[in-house]
């Protein structure tokens, strides 16, 4: 497999560069469920809370965080299902939360999702050419003949060659294959905004790693644009350019992933960091730091910082205060009262240690 | 870290299991041999399909019988393990606790999780009314906060991580002398992940326990294991000190593996893939298994099957490029074939 050729090295998301695919402006969503106290009031899941953040063409957003954390949600409310309570969403320059009807169908086309089970993604029943085909039937692109040569040309694309694989049902396929043929259907008809959502975290180890590169050479080949979900930090700092930290529904830091990942401005994103396993040439921009407890319950999320009941540096301010995102650096944004203040308090701790 | 005194508690020879299918019996583990001292970590690392889980599941116990035919010898504490029925094995499976990668499919839903721990005490000898009390200490001890709350929850009730633990506890009700870990935290994120497993080296350290990580990850088998098995087509192919894994790996599957890992190091570089896919038990390539996928094939590769040839510090491989090293003298020569 060629290697495809990475240019991490951001232009700042805030320079001009090109066109934004998608842009996110102060999206929220809940969610009604039954009270955990009983009776017959309703409680809401507060599962996104305010967040904005914006794609450009050709680059590769990524969001991390916990389970829980909205990632998915937020890539749910994207495709509108659901639709968000709150909050735009631009594709392209037009706002699609207020589209009905063709007008929203057709922004529909626009964007398309890789997930993380590709045995699930895929009808059991269905030949690989079905699957590839149905997508450019549903919006009807180009007559039956020109529908048949793009699943082919996708088909190989993806590394599957169409003459082995046309007639094949997902279960002769191995994870790896199946994955390529999600893949294949999302890009058929060639979106302007791909979603994976963990598109390798179900794959064996040799398999990931095919399947990034295969995401990272389709990217430069066909200019496409991701928004990359992964709780696995490695495989985020492998694809995107840019990078956002998700916590409780709040996106609590946004950054260039080489910056961010070399000197994180929030507690939570350096917690992440801290906690994967040595890797090769890896060292954990500090000592680990173990996050007690578990994430807060959506329901009742903590007043002012969301994070503030689990963070190492809370001050009182924390728990009164909502922190503002502000700006640390070129195009790198954080909600945090105390930017980078993590870094002395684990320095110190480390030194006292001794 | 071990010391090579300590008492042996789990032996392994040459186990070869087969599953028995439709069109006759597919050898899915083939000749593999191990010890394992008490209070000792080792993690089997490989792909799927590589008969890491089977050989796990047949030093529990559990393997079912109709499916599989066992040869060779598996002693716990000296206790024969390999073809004995599962009854027979059920006064003794306690040795043993095994924890799966989906707690949810582990825990039973309809069942407080208390109860599902106390179960496990009253199998091992607790008295029924000094279980709740243990059952509560237990759920403390695995990380819990208010473990008399949680003693009353349904697994429903609780978080993925919370259901590992408690999976953890009744495991760690049976006072196993091994705990064979199976992807335990594979689908769990980073930071749960990093509070189990420390969470484990505390009870290991604390008790003795000796334990078998099954994984994929080599950077997690790397930061948990003492020593490092890599298995490939249902057999062990290197044997390798865990610090030792990443930068100097003997077999070029390990080395393979090590470089398919995203790595986190400056300037992203993307992992490289190993080509092909694992291969089909049932249709194993001539010679070394791993050949096809090589990047590095001797012609001998093609014909012969390398044993596993020890290279002493606790480190063994089956391949032979290790066995022209070793038999050369230069050892300077010994990092390269890439």
């Amino acid at each position: 497999m060629t290697m495809a050729s990475l240019t991490p090295e951001e232009s700042p998301p805030d320079s001009p560069r090109g066109d934004t695919v998608l842009e996110v402006r102060g999206l929220s969503q809940e969610f009604a469920v039954r009270s955990p106290k009983g009776g017959l009031r309703k409680a809401h899941v507060s599962a996104l809370a305010g967040v904005s953040f914006s794609v450009s063409k050709g680059e590769t957003f990524a969001l991390v965080g916990e389970t829980g954390s909205g990632k998915s949600t937020l890539a749910r409310a994207i495709i509108g299902e659901p639709a968000p309570k709150a909050g735009q969403i631009f594709l392209n320059g037009t706002e699609t939360t207020t589209l009905r009807g063709p007008a929203l169908l057709a922004s529909r086309r626009a964007v398309q999702m890789v997930f993380q089970d590709p045995f699930t993604a895929l009808d059991p029943r269905w030949t690989v050419e079905q699957l590839v085909c149905e997508p450019l039937q549903v919006h009807h692109a180009g007559t039956r003949r020109e529908q048949l040569m793009r699943v082919r040309e996708i088909l190989s694309q993806c590394g599957l060659p169409p003459g082995r694989y046309l007639e094949r049902y997902p279960r002769d396929l191995s994870g790896g294959e199946c994955q390529r043929v999600a893949i294949a259907r999302a890009l058929a008809i060639s979106p302007d905004l791909v979603i994976c959502d963990e598109p390798v975290t179900a794959l064996d180890v040799s398999i990931q790693a095919q399947i990034l590169n295969l995401l990272a050479e389709l990217r430069d080949r066909l200019h496409l644009t991701y928004l990359l979900i992964a709780h696995d930090l490695t495989v985020v700092k492998a694809l995107s350019h840019r990078v956002g930290t998700m916590y409780l529904g709040k996106l609590c830091e946004v950054g260039g992933t080489a910056t961010v990942f070399e000197r994180p401005a929030h507690p939570y994103t350096t917690a992440l960091l801290s906690a994967v396993p040595p890797r090769p040439g890896f060292k954990a921009p500090t000592e680990p730091i173990i996050l007690s407890g578990e994430v807060p319950s959506p329901l009742n999320p903590p007043s002012g910082c969301r994070f503030r009941t689990r963070c190492p540096i809370a001050q009182p301010v924390c728990a009164e205060v909502v922190p503002e995102a502000q700006e640390v650096g070129r195009g790198h944004s954080v909600m945090c009262h105390f930017p980078f203040e993590i870094h002395d308090v684990v320095a110190s701790r480390s030194t006292a240690a001794i | 870290m071990l010391s090579m005194s300590a008492e042996i508690i789990l032996e392994i020879e040459d186990l070869e299991i087969d599953l028995l299918r439709r069109g006759g019996p597919v050898s899915i583990v083939r000749g593999v041999s191990l010890d394992l001292h008490r209070g000792q970590r080792i993690a089997i690392l490989g792909e799927s399909g590589a008969g890491k889980s089977v050989t796990a599941r047949c030093v529990a116990g559990i393997l079912a019988e109709r499916r599989f035919t066992v040869r060779g010898s598996v002693r716990v504490e000296g206790v024969e393990f390999a073809r004995r029925t599962r009854k027979q094995l059920r006064p003794h499976r306690g040795k043993v606790a095994l924890i799966f990668q989906d707690p949810t499919r582990t825990l039973n839903p309809s069942m407080r999780v208390g109860r599902q721990i106390t179960e496990a005490l009253v199998h091992s000898g607790t008295d029924k009314r000094a279980a709740e009390q243990e059952a509560i200490e237990l759920i403390g001890r695995v990380g819990i906060a208010d473990p008399e709350q949680r003693y009353h929850n349904y697994p429903h009730q609780l978080s993925g991580g919370m259901r590992q633990r408690i999976v953890l506890a009744i495991a760690l009700a049976l006072k196993p002398d091994i705990l064979v870990a199976d992807e335990a935290t594979t689908s769990l994120d980073v930071t749960t992940q990093a509070q189990i497993m420390r969470l484990l080296s505390g009870i290991i350290d604390e008790t003795g326990m000796a334990m078998v990580l099954i994984t994929h990850d080599v950077a997690l088998a790397a930061s948990v294991a003492d020593d490092i098995l890599v298995m490939y087509a249902g057999k062990i192919v290197e044997q390798i000190p865990a610090i030792d894994v990443i930068s100097s790996g003997e077999m070029p599957y390990t080395r393979a593996l090590v470089s398919a890992v995203p790595a986190m190091a400056e300037g992203s570089e993307l992992p490289v893939p190993i080509p092909g896919i694992p291969p089909d038990p049932a249709a194993l390539p001539g010679g070394c298994p791993f050949h096809p996928r090589c990047s590095v094939v001797l012609e001998r590769c093609h014909e012969e099957e390398p044993p596993l040839l020890g290279l002493g510090d606790r480190r063994a491989a089956a391949c032979w490029h290790a066995e022209l090293r070793s038999l050369s003298t230069a050892a300077a020569i010994s990092q390269g074939a890439r």
